[in-house]
């Protein structure tokens, strides 16, 4: 890979980052939040993919993401009104932005005239104010060192005589403070809000060409502010972040005009010129890793000292870094494996070992804790809130409330659950489905919401929460519930369920899951098409999560998801199936029990149901399902009660319960392929594989067989 | 040591890319009296027979997979593969883990007899007969007045799932 294509991959990255953070401000902002922090944080981020894109010349979205940010710079500035317009205007533009990075992601080229509507809704906009120059600054700044040359304020040269006090700042910067991606163009305009101020750029120590070093320091200030309220305080705080990295002299006393041209005469006037064109080139640190981040510390700040602030805080250290989901990946799997290693080595201690190596004994026992420690840490490197999955789903609910002609709200509760970031990454489409069904198909029109004694404005609820080892994800609305009699209706006419099957309400609610399934008789672009909800089904049972619905004619669906904490480590319990190790996710496990005090019950077809608890549950005998020889008596077999699907119970029956243990999961799909009934594989201590059990695959494998 | 990395054989080094292109370098392994071939670039290792997990619901050449420094690998059977019933492993039994496009999987064979130097010129196509002994050869070798059956690798691994 190049250098180029590294760096065009760390911006996309940024840009994905970016686009999640206009998301969520924009959100905020629709909310109500507007203030000048959101503002900022916006008109930053689009700053940002602007300058990268630049970099890389990405002429269309540069020319979207420009006039984007004059329009933004306008309501910035208070010069253009965020009505309500203005920003669904700005939502849909953020979209069209993803659009154009994602198109140029993939080197493929959007129409021409894709998002023409809006830029011209921007420049329409922004027009009625062109006054201000801040805004507008012509695109062709923006190649890979787009910050302006020198010092270019507008009341350069205009010694103000108005009231006020009148300060003198020498302002010298260091290398440091360039090489920190900090500009004094910014500091500069910064300082302008405080008051009037009159600049003068300190030529004298630039050296002839021949002399001349591009990364050297040879340019210092010397600027006259003149306002009513500048304290030498606030001179001080606009240079906060540069402290350090410059010398700073503030006085009182109004500046020498006369000293101004002199630099300009300095060997002969061509060279200030010349500085001019090279300077920029001094602000970009020397190889720098990313060409994007100058663009991005470098917005430029006309704005309130909240931007510098924010702005400044990223030089001041390192907060994160950027590591690649791979090698992360890779450090969870040996943990696992250290975990396992350890785990094998404890089990060899027996009794006589432990009374003749006491110190050996303790070693281990820190061992374990050490190892516990490490990967409960690597753990939570990959985890993450939920935050980055519920923060979408406002704008999607905002949408549908739209195209459906229905009032929406959604709560969201415990945005900052974390789930490990693999299993985060394939929540964002099941939970768009189930928002859309929720607002499709569970919450009424006003009118019938109206009748039906409910608030107007229907109510979808979207939480999060820690339960044991899993994370349950409720996507919950005051609709009208499942119509249980359309969805059986339907399902026979789709041949989903047979003409005489009778279900429970339980199973009738769950067939929304089926594939090809839909009440809809007319499609919409929301939902309908049938594909939806299988997708939701299949891509939590590929993280190892389970779906369960429950429905309340009038008043509401409830669906949760129930999430593995982590993909990369399973609590298990192993057993043995005639002579083969076989285990199954201790999640699942509701309870063990002899054979011998078990309840069974026998059906017509001789199948055997379990009695627990006055419920009946179906019983798979492990050992004749994966058609594996046993000679265990069968009243000294176990079984295992296994919760499947929601409440769904299946009972298998084992040969032997060996132990509670932690596995890494193993693919089989990597070198094989996927086996009914078998989640994955993982490895023993003792270097063997046993075989994890898909405890929900083969509940649907067996109904399906016997069905057949 | 019950793996063999046939790259680091004692006092010979083998050029595995096989010197010149038109010269093909092959395993030789036996499954009874018959001599079969795969090309020595797609051999990942040889190691003993140590017993394998086995997989349900899937055909009986499957002999089930195995740990391979942490990665998962089936082993087939390529005796139960061409129809000539179960191997039943012993300790002397020998599973070659190769490549095979993205996938590492292994075959158990009787033994591992010798690496053959041929020029692809010698490469026989198969006999049109039977349907699956033109599947799973790829071609047929004279190698000391025997034949020598090459293994088409892809058509070992395909077809594995139970016929209910």
């Amino acid at each position: 890979m190049s250098d180029l294509d590294d760096f065009k991959a760390t911006y996309f990255d940024e840009c994905s980052e970016l686009l999640g953070e206009l998301e969520e401000q924009f959100t905020a902002i629709e909310a109500g939040e507007r203030d000048s922090d959101r503002l900022n944080a916006v008109f930053r981020a689009i700053h940002s993919i602007k300058g990268g894109a630049g970099a890389f010349n990405f002429k269309d979205l540069v020319g979207f993401a420009h006039e984007f940010e004059t329009l933004l710079d306008y309501v910035r500035n208070g010069k253009v009104d965020l009505t309500d317009d203005v920003v669904a205007l700005c939502i849909r533009s953020n979209d069209i932005v993803a659009d154009f990075v994602a198109a140029a992601r993939n080197g493929e080229a959007l129409d021409a005239d894709y998002g023409a509507e809006e830029k011209a809704r921007f420049i329409a906009l922004s027009k009625g104010d062109t006054d201000g120059d801040q805004g507008g600054e012509p695109m062709e700044e923006f190649d890979i060192d787009f910050t302006p040359v020198a010092v270019d304020l507008d009341h350069k040269g205009e010694p103000e005589a108005a009231a006020g006090e009148s300060w003198l700042l020498r302002f010298t910067p260091h290398s440091e403070l360039y090489s920190r991606a900090n500009d004094p163009l910014l500091l500069l305009r910064e300082l302008a809000e405080l008051g009037d101020i009159t600049v003068v750029a300190n030529l004298n120590d630039l050296p002839g060409l021949v002399e001349f070093e591009p990364f050297g320091v040879y340019c210092s200030w010397d600027v006259q502010i003149v306002s009513d309220s500048v304290t030498e305080e606030k001179i001080r705080e606009v240079f906060e972040f540069v402290e350090g990295d410059c010398d700073l002299e503030i006085s009182r006393g109004t500046l020498d005009v006369a000293h101004e041209d002199e630099g300009f005469d300095f060997d002969g006037p061509s060279l200030a010129d010349l500085v001019a064109e090279v300077k920029p080139d001094a602000v970009a640190p020397p190889k720098t890793l990313s060409v994007v981040k100058p663009a991005m510390m470098a917005a430029p700040a006309p704005g309130e000292p909240g931007e510098h602030e924010n702005g400044g805080a990223r030089h001041v250290g390192v907060q994160s870094i950027r590591v690649d989901l791979d090698k992360v990946d890779r450090v969870v799997n040996m943990v696992g494996e250290l975990v396992i290693t350890q785990s094998m080595l404890t089990q060899q201690m027996d009794e006589n070992l432990r009374q003749k190596y006491q110190e050996l004994v303790r070693g281990l026992e820190v061992l374990a804790q050490t190892t516990r420690g490490l990967q409960d840490s690597v753990m939570a490197i990959r985890a993450q809130p939920v935050k980055s999955v519920f923060s979408r789903m406002p704008r999607l609910v905002r949408e549908l409330a739209g195209k459906t002609n229905k009032k929406i709200k959604l709560e969201t509760v415990g945005e900052n659950t974390e789930i490990d970031k693999t299993v985060i990454e394939q929540l964002s489409d099941p939970l768009t489905h189930m928002i859309r069904n929720s607002a499709d198909h569970g919450i009424e029109k006003p009118e019938k919401r109206i009748a039906a004694g409910k608030p107007e404005t229907g109510t979808i609820r979207l939480s999060a929460e820690q339960a044991g080892g899993n994370i349950l994800i409720i996507v919950e609305d005051d609709g009208a519930g499942i119509n249980r009699e359309r969805v059986v209706q339907i399902a026979r006419e789709r041949g989903v369920i047979g003409e005489d099957q009778q279900l429970t309400d339980e199973q009738i609610d769950n067939l929304i899951f089926a594939p090809g399934f839909s009440t809809v008789t007319e499609v919409s672009d929301i939902s309908g098409r049938g594909v939806g909800m299988d997708v939701v089904l299949s891509n939590i049972k590929k993280i190892g999560g389970s779906v369960h619905v429950r429905s309340w004619t009038g008043k509401g669906t409830r669906m949760t998801l129930r999430l593995p904490l982590t993909l990369a480590v399973l609590d298990v319990m192993l057993v043995a199936v005639g002579v083969c190790p076989y285990v199954i996710p201790l999640s699942s496990i509701v309870e063990t029990m002899q054979t011998a005090r078990a309840d069974f019950g026998r059906m017509p077809t001789g199948n055997r149901v379990l009695q627990v608890r006055g419920e009946y549950v179906q019983v798979i005998d492990l050992a004749a399902q994966f058609g594996l020889p046993n000679d265990t008596p069968e009243n000294q077999r176990f079984v295992v009660l296994c919760e499947a699907e929601g409440t769904q119970k299946v009972a298998l029956v084992v040969d032997e319960i060996i132990g509670q243990q932690q596995v890494v999961i193993k693919s089989l799909e990597e070198n094989f392929e996927r086996i009914e009934g078998i989640a994955g594989g993982t490895i023993l201590g003792d270097g063997s594989v046993a075989l994890i059990v898909d405890v929900q695959g083969l509940r649907v494998h067996t109904t399906q067989r016997s069905a057949a | 040591m019950e793996a063999l990395d046939i790259r680091e054989q004692d006092g010979e080094v083998i050029d595995v890319r096989g010197g010149e292109s038109r010269s093909l370098q092959l395993i030789a392994f036996s499954i009874g009296e018959q001599i079969y071939g795969v090309e020595i670039t797609t051999v990942r290792e040889i190691r003993a027979w140590n017993g394998a997990t086995p997989l349900p619901n899937t055909r009986e050449f499957v002999r089930g997979v195995i740990n391979l420094r942490g990665t998962i690998v089936p082993i087939y059977d390529l005796r139960a593969r061409f129809g000539d019933g179960k191997t039943e492993p012993t300790k002397n039994h020998v599973v070659v883990v190769m490549s095979v496009g993205e996938k590492w999987v292994g075959i158990l064979v009787d033994a591992v007899s010798d690496i053959l130097t041929v020029s692809k010129d010698e490469i026989h196509a198969v006999p049109e007969g039977n349907a699956s002994d033109t599947e799973l050869l790829s071609g047929i070798i004279t190698h000391e007045n025997a034949m020598v059956g090459l293994i088409d690798l892809h058509a070992i691994v395909a077809g594995t799932k139970a016929e209910k």
